[in-house]
């Protein structure tokens, strides 16, 4: 029983990481209708890039994030101006392959820079547990975790649904060209939403390798992400932020008590699995909605 | 294709021939025999950059049938192949003739793939995109887990009828015939109402549907069709490594399949070559750099030789997608244009 | 000019047909025939239910009750690919062709039911698969010669004006054989000469090929003109049907269209 909670707690964190990438993800999807195969490299583009600004260069931890946050919205920002601008109406293959091979080539230049050796990431956290009435035991950075998440998402419901710039993104996201015509700056809606996107991989990429160390199949956490996505239907902030969680729950108690039947690796196979059930049965999502084609 | 003008068909049966014009079976019997006869001239290296073409090209016949034609965008195409090469190397072990091994494979492969396919009876674009990327995950999950993956199987040389291909030499002969088969097989599938049925799902399902192509049966097919085609690659390319393991069919592979067929203009023959070659040149071109890039950065000459052809291939399909996303093949027919109507054009 | 039509001979029968999106009833109770050989009109301001009940017959959308029988045998629920090989031709409302394919290849697409061609000897091209080929290309010729359009049969789609799209849309529809042929605004955004080329089309189809055809149009002109019957539809119910003459002078048409005198007086 002690067990169970534990896988549940940790999973919990885990899957708040989910949400956070995801999101990231679908701002890009609503605002410009792509989905951005490259959002997990460059989730860990951004550990990577943290990790030399405080191993590497010293520079003291909060300046390091502050930097390292500054970095992913340039980021952002040089993706959106360099290369998306022109794919927009592009065929959707050469959409996906565009950001597929655009994180092979991070992925090339990671490894030219950084080496292919797991480094063990900077500590944010002090080391240590509670332990709540002797039943559930949780080490302080997983309750930073869930704390964190928690604050960021609601910053961005905020942000998304109360301020101008937020609104401008819906109306974007709905129509870009009566957007456009009304007035709303599209292109400058597109970068923000890059920038925001970028951000949120850079703080996603600074929480998960906290645990898991940095290495560049990190990345794969961006197609788990992007499971948590369309599982939770992709037009749906809420439904992401709810199977977040959930993914990361059944992530660990799957990797606890299925992976001695298959010898390992569950893990990494069970939010591809759900995904696949899920797209069969109800292709827009737990949370998403259908729409009726008009002919 | 290239038709001098002035020439013009006189019954239909010339149009929809495989060679068209005099000129064409010149180039198809040149072209033949250059192949055939191409081991005798070129040093090993070269060689076996030819093999990979040929193995590679084979592969991408059938994403430019799923994916190029039917519209159906496959993540999970190296998974295929993986399956392809999973069955055929033990049957090959167990002295099962080639010919046959290759059509196992291929049935393997395009059997799996239907499975697979499923999805795409329901979704599209993006979602059909990363459901077979869950495929492949999946794929692979089983292959090492069921089917002894990590380790692989080992492939002994193959013969037939007491031609053994023991050495790359003879491998190529082996694979080119395999690529040519291949070939034209898919310029058969393309001529006819099936490569009709693909390109209409392609365009407009629900007009598809209307003229009464049955759009499920016809997405299945083409995931079977474009699979087989990935099972023989497969089995072709663990022949070629003499080994067959997971490992050989990675995620970038797919990736730069699919590149290959953007590059190549998405839905033709000669732009699955075009693609290919030029995709594979500008790896090779990086595999050539790299060492002596390692010579100039010795402090990162450890990971040199691994990353720059991905380096060089991704940068260049970034570019190339943004500049050209329709293809060469598209570039080509401006440029055939402009030519024609040459004062006129700008 | 317009014949007498056989009320004997129905073709297609839509009885008490009701459909509705969400609570939106989109098609209220409507029943009407289709008779052999006539040219069925379908009216109404937009939004009135028309391409809704043409997407009922052509099997994209499930009606909530009612049925529909084609040549007494009942179509309601049977999957939208297998009404080709009824006999159910199709046009559609916007450019629903296939632009990657050449204008034969298109038409080419249309004979898909009736080629025979298996997976595996399309795979190996026998000769029996070229011959098919050939014989249904000059089925496809005299369609394209029926049309007049020979002088675009190798252009890609993508490259056609709207104009020429429509034609072979229509081309594409007529190579399935059709037994009924159903047209969704044929002649929407065409220029008078386009126009003209289409209705003429319309009505030497229906005199070469005596089929029915069901013919959604907002032209009043032409549908006027070539309709043997019209039915005015006005948010998803029947007000009126008959023929062109009848429905002209028809005071609820006149209602529908340009609104009640009566209550345009009450509104000021």
């Amino acid at each position: 029983m002690e067990n169970i909670l534990n896988y549940i707690i940790a999973g919990l964190a885990n899957g708040c990481i989910y949400s956070l990438v995801a999101i990231g993800f679908v701002l890009i999807y609503k605002s410009s209708g792509i989905l951005n195969f490259a959002q997990g490299t460059i989730v860990i583009l951004n550990a990577f890039v943290f990790y030399s600004f405080t191993i590497q260069l010293g520079i003291p931890m909060v300046i390091a994030i502050l930097l390292t946050l500054a970095f992913g919205a340039l980021l952002g920002f040089v993706i959106e101006r360099f290369i998306l601008d022109r794919l927009i109406g592009q065929p959707i293959l050469a959409v996906i392959i565009l950001t597929l091979a655009f994180s092979e080539f991070l992925k090339g230049i990671m490894n030219l820079g950084w080496g292919t050796d797991i480094l063990s990431a900077p500590q944010l956290f002090p080391r240590g547990n509670i332990t709540i009435l002797n039943i559930v035991t949780l080490d302080y950075s997983r309750i930073a975790f869930l704390v964190i998440t928690f604050f960021l998402i609601i910053i961005f419901a905020i942000f998304y649904n109360k301020t101008k710039i937020g609104l401008a993104m819906k109306a974007t996201s709905d129509d870009t060209i009566a957007a456009g015509s009304v007035g709303i700056r599209v292109r400058r809606v597109f970068v923000v939403t890059w920038i925001i996107s970028c951000i949120t991989a850079a703080a996603g990429g600074i929480l998960v390798t906290n645990v898991m160390g940095i290495h560049i199949q990190v990345a794969e956490i961006g197609f788990k992400a992007m499971a948590v996505a369309l599982v939770g239907g992709l037009q749906s902030l809420p439904g992401i932020i709810i199977i977040g969680p959930a993914m990361g729950i059944i992530e660990f108690l799957s990797a606890a008590y299925l992976d001695p039947l298959v010898d390992g690796g569950m893990r990494d196979l069970v939010p591809f699995i759900i995904l696949l059930i899920v797209l069969i049965f109800r292709p827009s999502g737990i949370f998403g909605w259908k729409h009726i084609e008009r002919i | 294709m290239w038709r001098p003008s002035g020439l013009f068909h006189v019954n239909y049966s010339q149009e929809i021939a495989f060679v068209q014009t005099p000129f064409q079976w010149v180039m198809l019997v040149l072209g033949l025999f250059v192949t055939f006869a191409l081991p005798l001239f070129i040093p090993l290296d070269a060689l076996n950059f030819f093999i990979k073409a040929f193995i590679t090209i084979t592969a991408v016949l059938g994403l430019t049938l799923l994916t190029g034609n039917c519209g159906q965008i496959s993540l999970g195409h190296t998974a295929f192949m993986a399956v392809g090469a999973f069955v055929g190397a033990p049957l090959l072990n167990q002295g099962v003739p080639l010919i046959l091994c290759l059509i196992m494979a291929g049935l393997a492969g395009g059997i799996v793939g239907l499975i697979f396919g499923l999805p795409a009876l329901r979704i599209k674009g993006f979602y059909l995109a990363f459901a077979t990327l869950a495929a492949f995950y999946v794929i692979r999950f089983i292959l090492i887990h069921y089917f002894g993956g990590v380790v692989g199987h080992n492939v002994p040389p193959p013969s037939i009828l007491g031609f053994s291909f023991n050495s790359d030499f003879r491998i190529y002969y082996l694979i080119a015939s395999t690529c040519f088969a291949m070939t034209y097989f898919t310029k058969n599938i393309t001529r006819c109402k099936w490569g009709r049925a693909f390109i209409a799902i392609r365009d407009h399902d629900i007009a598809a549907n209307t003229l009464g192509v049955n759009v499920y049966f016809y997405k299945l097919m083409a995931f079977f069709i474009g699979c087989f085609y990935a099972g023989v690659a497969g089995l072709v390319l663990s022949i070629y490594m003499g080994w067959a393991s997971v490992d050989h069919y990675s995620l970038t592979n797919c990736i730069w399949y699919l590149g290959m067929i953007i590059v190549g203009g998405m839905h033709s023959i000669s732009g699955a070559y075009l693609g290919v070659f030029f995709i594979l040149g500008i790896e090779e071109m990086g595999i050539v750099i790299a060492p002596k890039l390692a010579e100039l950065f010795p402090q990162l000459a450890g990971s040199m030789i691994g990353a720059v052809p991905i380096i060089f291939v991704g940068l260049v399909l970034v570019l190339f997608i943004m500049i050209e996303p329709r293809g060469l093949v598209h570039r080509w027919e401006i440029i055939k244009t402009s030519i024609r109507i040459f004062p006129f054009s700008n | 000019m317009k014949k007498e039509i056989q009320t004997a001979n129905s073709s297609l029968a839509v009885d008490k047909v009701s459909l509705s999106f969400g609570k939106i009833l989109v098609i209220n109770n409507v029943s009407f025939q289709v008779y052999e050989g006539e040219i069925l009109s379908i009216i109404g301001p937009n939004g009135a239910g028309k391409t809704s009940l043409l997407n009922c017959l052509s099997g994209f959308y499930q009606p909530d009750s009612g049925r529909i029988t084609y040549k007494g045998q009942e179509i309601t629920k049977i999957p939208i690919h297998r009404r080709a090989s009824l006999g159910i031709g199709r046009t559609f409302q916007g450019l629903q062709l296939f632009p990657g394919m050449t204008v034969i290849n298109n038409i080419m697409s249309g004979r898909h039911i009736l080629m025979k061609t298996n997976f595996l000897q399309a795979f190996l091209h026998w000769p029996w698969v070229h011959r098919e080929e050939i014989a249904h290309r000059e089925v496809v010729e005299e369609i394209i010669d029926f049309l007049e359009m020979e002088a675009i049969r190798h252009e890609l789609v993508g490259n056609l004006g709207y104009g020429l799209r429509k034609r072979v849309d229509l081309a594409r529809a007529l190579a399935l054989e059709p037994k009924i042929l159903i047209m969704d605004e044929p002649m929407a955004g065409m220029n008078m000469e386009e126009k003209e080329d289409m209705a003429r089309f319309i009505i030497d189809i229906e005199e070469f090929k005596s089929i029915p055809i069901i013919l959604v149009e907002h032209d009043m002109e032409v549908v006027m003109d070539i309709s043997n019957r019209i039915m005015v539809l006005d948010w998803g119910n029947v007000i009126a049907e008959g023929k062109p003459e009848e429905i002209r002078t028809n005071p609820a048409v006149i209602k529908a269209y340009l609104g009640d005198a009566d209550e345009e007086v009450n509104h000021y």
